[in-house]
């Protein structure tokens, strides 16, 4: 039985969290060489993940199935943010605390110019988008968050499906957004903004016209510096640009169900690569390759999808009720981070032009 | 004192301040001076910035003098009650003291935001909901939810003095024709007056270093120079000399306020 199979069949018999993942010993190998991979991370017993937040992207479930697969393995994780992690990869150089890394891939490439982290590739590397990993996998992305508009429908009248309906005036005061200087959030929206009005990676600059309208209009409520996830779900927020998942996380998991409408704008949007690294000496390599292939495999990349995140390798089995949740959306362009980067500069100098109060 | 048993008793707080102030301001110091103060001139050269010591200090001065207004009504109230009601009171007024800026500026949200419940009241009454929750998420806003824990030390401060003030030189003052706002203006002011200064100073300084209240309140396009410094070392951010030299400089202003404020309090003790 191949693995594929297999996984097509532990992901069908699935309930909501991956309750019949067995462990390793017990079960047919995800990939050729798991179990000798898992023996030689046994004599290191633990793995330390840095910046894979519990609350984020669904780690909780990928940590509780990893446990489950390779009872003999600790992991042990923070949550410190992409920037605070390159930073921390380049203090601790001479003596790495961490196995791996976790960010927006943007960082990742930092990661890479500054000589922090190690060539691997994972199982499933190959099928990943070109743009979606460095040549020598020296990070690569696990999944991908996709900018929509989270509208809170208690509080507008007309849920807004395009760019274009939120310079409307009845939507005066009400959106909000992440600030595009200090967050990768707020990067990618500009970029979605960008590919709307017939930018692309390369001429961000109508994204940050865009914005800069929507302040004029009057329609735009704050920008803020962190996740304002909880002042959305308190009912404080009613237009809000950010990440797909956010939406269907308040929808589905915090109950808050109609009361919340999720809208990738018609007109284009941009989906966001999250990447992950193994550290260069780090002090459990293998460890960390194994938490690093258990992330790529199929039943890895299942568990983001019931996390409402979509999976950055194609074609990934799901389950149909999860699958409908994450309807396939033509109109998203994968976001290339090297470029994107590149551009970082013009983006913090334009935005600061067109919306800071001066 | 034998000079042995003094530097016993420095030593815990010297200890103190030269690892979590001294070992700290060198490390920052020396990201900030990579490139020979290079970091200091893209500070200089960025227009936001002085817009927003601009923002920063009309919010300081806002929020100071707003704060030491009421706190001083407040202290001169509590200091003419019982010594047992008294002290209750200014347990309930120095709680504010033990919270975190974020968890005010989240309290506030929940009464004044847009679901808030002081909103919702207020929305009987015919008020939009949507202006009146403006108003806290914007930098007045800011200044009114900041006082919140301003006015506890304002009150703090002040008390003291304003219970050791001999009321008998006011009642001489009445009985020889001058009227009770006369008499305030002209004999319990002055005497207050070097430590309400040291009480302005202090507040101002808190304010001017203040980022987690208005980080959650009013977002990043209120410029002011926590904010901007949130902005040049979170997620995306990558100029850490630029970051470090702006660190100092906030420093700096709050230090330099509060120096002000001590000086002029120890030339009156004096």
């Amino acid at each position: 039985m191949s693995v594929l199979k297999t996984t097509a069949v532990i992901l069908t018999c699935l309930g909501p969290i991956t309750a019949h993942a067995q462990t390793v010993l017990d079960s047919p190998e995800l990939y050729p060489g798991e179990k000798a991979l898992y023996e030689a991370a046994t004599k290191e017993g633990m793995a330390v993940s840095f910046d894979t937040g519990p609350t984020w992207a669904n780690w909780a479930a990928e940590f509780a199935a990893f446990k489950k697969r390779y009872p003999a393995i600790e992991l042990t994780y923070n949550d410190i943010g992409s920037a605070a992690t390159v930073l921390a990869l380049e203090k601790a150089r001479n003596r790495p605390q961490a196995d791996t890394a976790y960010y927006f891939a943007a960082s990742g490439v930092d990661a890479a110019a500054k000589d922090v982290i190690a060539p691997f590739k994972p199982v499933n590397f190959d099928k990943l988008p070109e743009v979606f990993r460095h040549p020598e996998g020296k990070w690569f992305t696990i999944h991908s968050l996709t900018i929509a508009f989270v509208v809170n429908t208690r509080l507008v009248k007309n849920v807004p499906q395009s760019w274009a309906d939120l310079l409307k005036p009845e939507y005066k005061n009400s959106v909000v957004y992440l600030d595009p200087r200090s967050t990768g959030v707020g990067q990618v929206l500009t970029f979605a903004a960008a590919y709307a009005h017939g930018g692309s990676v390369d001429n961000v600059q109508p994204g940050i016209d865009y914005l800069g309208k929507l302040h004029q209009a009057g329609n735009v409520l704050r920008v803020v510096g962190t996740t304002p996830y909880a002042q959305f779900v308190k009912g404080e927020i009613p237009v809000w640009i950010s990440y797909e998942n956010d939406g269907l996380k308040a929808k589905y998991t915090d109950g808050l169900g109609d009361q919340v409408a999720v809208v990738i704008p018609k007109e284009g949007s941009a989906a966001a690569p999250y990447g992950i690294s193994l550290v260069k000496n780090g002090p459990n390599p293998n460890a960390g390759k194994l938490w690093l292939n258990f992330i790529m495999t199929d039943l890895g990349q299942g568990i983001f999808a019931q996390g409402f995140v979509r999976p950055a390798v194609p074609g990934v089995q799901l389950s149909a009720d999860v699958a409908a949740k994450l309807p396939p959306a033509p109109q998203v362009h994968p976001l290339d981070v090297q470029k994107a980067a590149a551009k970082k500069a013009e983006i913090d100098a334009g935005w600061a032009k067109a919306a800071i109060q001066h | 004192m034998r000079p042995g048993s003094f530097l016993m008793m420095a030593a815990p707080g010297a200890a103190v301040l030269i690892f979590f102030f001294i070992v700290p301001l060198a490390a920052v110091s020396a990201d900030a001076f990579t490139g020979g103060g290079s970091a200091f001139l893209r500070v200089f050269q960025n227009e936001l910035f002085w817009a927003g010591l601009r923002g920063t200090l009309i919010l300081a001065l806002t929020a100071s003098v707003f704060s030491l207004a009421i706190g001083f009504a407040v202290a001169l109230h509590l200091s003419r009650l019982r010594e047992g009601l008294r002290t209750v009171l200014v347990f309930f007024i120095a709680l504010p003291l033990t919270f975190s800026g974020l968890i005010v500026a989240y309290g506030f949200i929940l009464s004044y935001g847009r679901a808030g419940f002081i909103t919702q009241i207020v929305a009987f009454l015919g008020i939009d909901p949507v202006d009146f929750s403006r108003l806290l998420y914007s930098p007045e806003g800011l200044a009114f939810a900041s006082s919140y824990y301003l006015i506890p030390r304002v009150v703090m401060l002040l008390l003291p003095i304003l219970i050791n003030f001999d009321a008998a030189q006011m009642t001489a003052a009445e009985s020889l024709g001058a009227s009770r706002g006369r008499a305030i203006v002209d004999i319990l002011i002055p005497q207050i007056l070097p430590t309400a200064f040291t009480a302005f100073c202090l507040i101002a300084a808190v304010v001017i270093g203040a980022y987690g209240t208005a980080l959650a309140l009013v977002g990043t396009q209120v410029n002011i120079l926590p904010l901007q410094l949130y902005s040049m070392v979170s997620e995306s951010g990558a100029d850490f000399p630029a970051a470090a030299a702006l660190s100092l400089l906030l420093m700096a202003a709050c230090t330099t306020v509060i120096a002000v404020g001590e000086s002029v309090a120890a030339r009156h003790e004096g």
